[in-house]
């Protein structure tokens, strides 16, 4: 853009455009205005009235559309004896479908992901968030450190070719990691990375810090760590970093694809049905580990209550059924008739049923059938999920029930839990889970529960 | 919350399908009800979605997090005294009680939730303030009273940042900061919520011992006068502004992005309790807090710039609202616009008293 970066104009009592530089008038007339009429673009009449009616000096950041551009500036209007003065810095222009960067102060700055500690500093790089007990795990004086620049906190030390990536990222206003610096208060070598955070106007307003300690302080007394309760604490943040984004990008994405706030191109109802298919995969992900972290521990336990493994099957073929028809797969639940009480947990139950039917699913050919069969076998109650596919051959009958092992390594998708923890789930029930099968005969997966 | 699958537990059971079809209806109304609840709240009273959301995850958190730390002793307590099954319930990785408090009606404390609003207002505004400020700005205060050669000064302002820094976390982490007797109220109401969620097991009266030590233990490690708003007030009272200084402190405070310390020196300038300057600040509903500054003594530009940052900063507030008032109340002489802030030098419990007697008086 050739337009010098700052216009200016002024307007009358009644807000009319009295003069208005070059850059000024080319935005106002192309929004149709002209001199000793209005301000065409509605955002300056805003301003410039308010800037009267309350006779201070009034500035805020806005975005106008000009063209095929939207222009972020920052615009101030100045009261005076005969009218206001405006003065409008361009920021930076940019097509009008890219979102300001002014966003980002909006939305929250996530700190550098896996930081051992994080700080937040303002533009001026002073110390806005410290928390206490970080300075006491690091060996400074937290306290001492709130507002005080970070350059009191950190000596920071040029990377082998010179550069400093932090000082470097402030001027680009930009993100940054691998800046290499020590703890003053201790001497301790530390890696720092930043997630920046910009003003209204897109200007640098801080960063957004993390610590990554190099050589973590091995003290000799040093309390033994709690493995439930790290894993208590993992699997809660698990749940609440990844569940709720997870949920809310699947949920938009659904309804961007079923265009629920209007027409779209279909090839972004396309993407956005890819978004939500990546997502539901990445939850489904999730669940796995959630599991895996709760059945791996050594207090798990799940209830032990009557279930009807009849109606367990029934409903886990139910929720399935419209995959298998996707497939041309029929589900035979015949069997499923009679009830077959057992003793376990009915949600844990359905979820190793809804794993095993799931499996056959897909590795089932079109056209073919999967089996449910149900019998009492002594005192065990037993399910069987025979398929049509191609098979599992005895070397791998063991491996497959391994943690992040898969039927089929060369069929994407799965995270090559599900097995495994179906079949902790069996034996924590009481029960067990087993497969026969020989390549080219299809497989037989075999659920036992304590019978009832 | 959507309705049960249905379930006759594989029985043909007319009277299981009845009361399932009743169920449906009975909720098909609630949702109507609701829906209509929605469609004709005044456009005024209405939250945005931004707030809306900031005040739920606030909510969510303050609830998650308190239950964790009540659930979690709990379950310590009840593995020492061998029922490893019922603790495994409670340390389960999924908020538990929230549902259940909201669903219960428990959570419409006007106390508590006023107290959540008012907090994750605050942090909206702060974060309006900050991303507002204009480019090249810088914001002084806090860093020159964390400097100040008065020692009081300096430990106040240096405690302030540190309470204040708390705030700042990521939304999943920030949990309100309820004053005493409110945060132990939703204690109990979680470790009943918890006790609830264990249903009928059996084990004589320890899940309840469990608890009610584990909740007590939470009571006792809390210290209401940790909170930020606590703090701002002792940071007010050791800078102890005098007349002139105040429309340029609080300014500042504005600018820095720091709502708390603002209401903090307003409460200690007009001597009202910091609540209910606090709330004078957080209603853009009414020209109350314009009328408060005159009853200071503000001139017309000092209430007009103060004015304008917590409007933009706010969605609540309209600039040209402030436009139209601003003249109006800077022709008051400051005694007679005091009469605004009369009524705050009452005890709240008493005005608290009055306004329910008075919601009583049959119309």
């Amino acid at each position: 853009m050739s337009a010098p970066s700052i216009l200016s104009a002024s307007v009358d009592r009644t807000d009319r455009l009295v003069e208005a530089d070059a850059g000024f008038a080319a935005i106002n007339t192309r929004a149709g205005g002209r001199i000793g009429a209005p301000l065409a673009v509605p955002q300056f009449a805003t301003i410039v009235r308010l800037a009267r009616r309350l006779r201070i000096i009034v500035a805020r950041a806005v975005t106008i559309a000009d063209a095929e551009a939207d222009i972020d500036c920052w615009v101030k209007a100045t009261p005076r004896e005969d009218g206001v003065a405006l003065a409008i810095s361009l920021v930076r222009q940019r097509p009008a479908w890219q979102a300001p960067a002014a966003a980002v102060t909006l939305a929250e700055v996530p700190p550098p992901p896996g930081a051992d500690w994080t700080w937040e500093v303002d533009a001026e790089l002073r110390l806005t968030r410290l928390a206490p007990e970080t300075g006491a795990r690091a060996g400074f004086d937290a306290v001492a450190m709130q507002g005080a620049a970070l350059t009191r906190l950190f000596a920071l030390e040029p990377d082998d070719e010179g550069a400093m990536p932090l000082l470097e990222a402030m001027s680009a206003r930009a993100d940054f990691d691998h800046q290499s610096a020590t703890i003053r208060a201790t001497g301790a070598p530390v890696m720092l990375a930043g997630s920046v955070r910009l003003d209204a106007a897109g200007g640098f307003a801080g960063f957004v810090g993390g610590t990554f300690v190099a050589d973590p302080p091995v003290t000799a007394d040093a309390p033994a760590a709690e493995p439930a309760g790290l894993t208590v604490a993992f699997n809660a943040r698990l749940e609440q970093i990844l569940r709720g984004p997870l949920g809310r990008i699947i949920a938009n994405a659904d309804s961007i694809h079923l265009a629920a706030d209007g027409a779209l191109d279909p090839h972004y109802a396309d993407y956005a049905a890819d978004i939500a298919s990546a997502g539901r995969h990445l939850l489904g992900l999730v669940d796995d580990l959630v599991d895996l972290e709760a059945i791996e521990r050594d207090d798990f336990a799940v209830e032990r209550e009557i279930v009807d493994l009849a109606d367990i099957a029934r409903r886990a073929a139910g929720l399935l059924a419209v995959r298998a028809s996707d497939g041309q797969v029929t589900i035979d639940r015949s069997d499923c008739d009679r009830p077959l009480p057992a003793l376990g947990e009915f949600r844990r139950a359905l979820q190793i049923m809804v794993n095993l039917i799931g499996n056959a699913v897909r590795y089932s050919p079109p056209g073919s059938t999967i089996w449910l069969r149900l019998q009492r076998e002594g005192d065990r109650a037993v399910v069987i999920v025979a398929d049509q596919g191609k098979g599992i051959a005895p070397a791998d009958q063991e491996r497959i029930f391994a943690k992040f092992e898969r039927v089929d390594t060369s069929e994407p998708g799965g995270s090559g839990l599900g097995l495994y923890i179906a079949r902790r789930l069996a034996r924590a029930m009481g029960g067990d889970l087993t497969v026969d099968s020989a390549p080219g005969t299809g497989a037989r997966f075999i659920l036992t529960l304590p019978a009832r | 919350m959507s309705a049960k699958p249905f379930s006759a537990g594989g029985h043909d059971d007319p009277d299981t399908v009845a009361a399932y079809v009743a169920a449906a209806d009975r909720r098909a109304d609630e949702r109507l009800a609701t829906a209509m609840a929605d469609i004709f709240l005044p456009e005024r009273h209405r939250l945005d979605e931004r707030t809306r959301i900031a005040i739920l995850r606030m909510t969510e958190a303050t609830v998650t997090a308190l239950e964790r730390e009540i659930a979690g002793h709990a379950a310590r307590l009840l593995i020492a005294r061998g029922l490893d099954e019922v603790a495994g319930i409670l340390t389960a990785n999924r908020t538990m009680t929230l549902d259940r408090l909201i669903e219960a009606g428990v959570l419409r404390d006007s106390d508590v939730m006023g107290e959540i609003i008012a907090q994750a207002r605050i942090d909206l505004i702060d974060a309006a303030l900050i991303a507002n400020r204009m480019p090249g700005t810088t914001a002084a205060l806090l860093g020159r009273l964390a400097e100040s050669g008065d020692g009081v000064v300096r430990t106040r302002a240096v405690a302030y940042l540190v309470a204040d820094g708390r705030r700042r976390l990521p939304a999943a982490e920030r949990r309100a900061e309820l004053p005493g007797e409110l945060y132990y109220r939703l204690a109990w109401w979680i470790a009943a919520a918890l006790r609830e969620r264990l249903g009928a097991v059996q084990a004589d009266g320890a899940i309840d011992r469990a608890l009610v030590e584990a909740t007590q233990r939470s009571i006792a490690a809390y210290d209401e006068g940790e909170r930020v708003e606590a703090v701002a007030a002792q940071l007010a009272g050791a800078i102890d502004a005098t007349p002139a200084d105040m429309p340029r402190l609080l300014l500042e405070a504005l600018v820095e992005g720091r709502a708390i310390l603002f209401s903090a020196l307003l409460a200690r300038a007009l001597a009202v309790e910091p609540a209910d300057a606090r709330a004078l600040m957080l209603d853009g509903d009414s020209d109350r807090l314009w009328l408060a500054m005159r009853a200071l003594a503000f001139a017309r530009d000092d209430m007009a710039r103060i004015g304008w940052l917590l409007c933009e900063a706010d969605a609540a507030r309209d600039a040209e609202r402030l436009a139209d008032a601003l003249d109006p109340v800077a022709a008051l002489a400051p005694d007679t616009a005091a009469l605004v802030v009369a009524p705050l030098a009452m005890p709240r419990d008493y005005r608290a008293a009055l306004r329910t007697l008075a919601r009583t008086r049959v119309s």
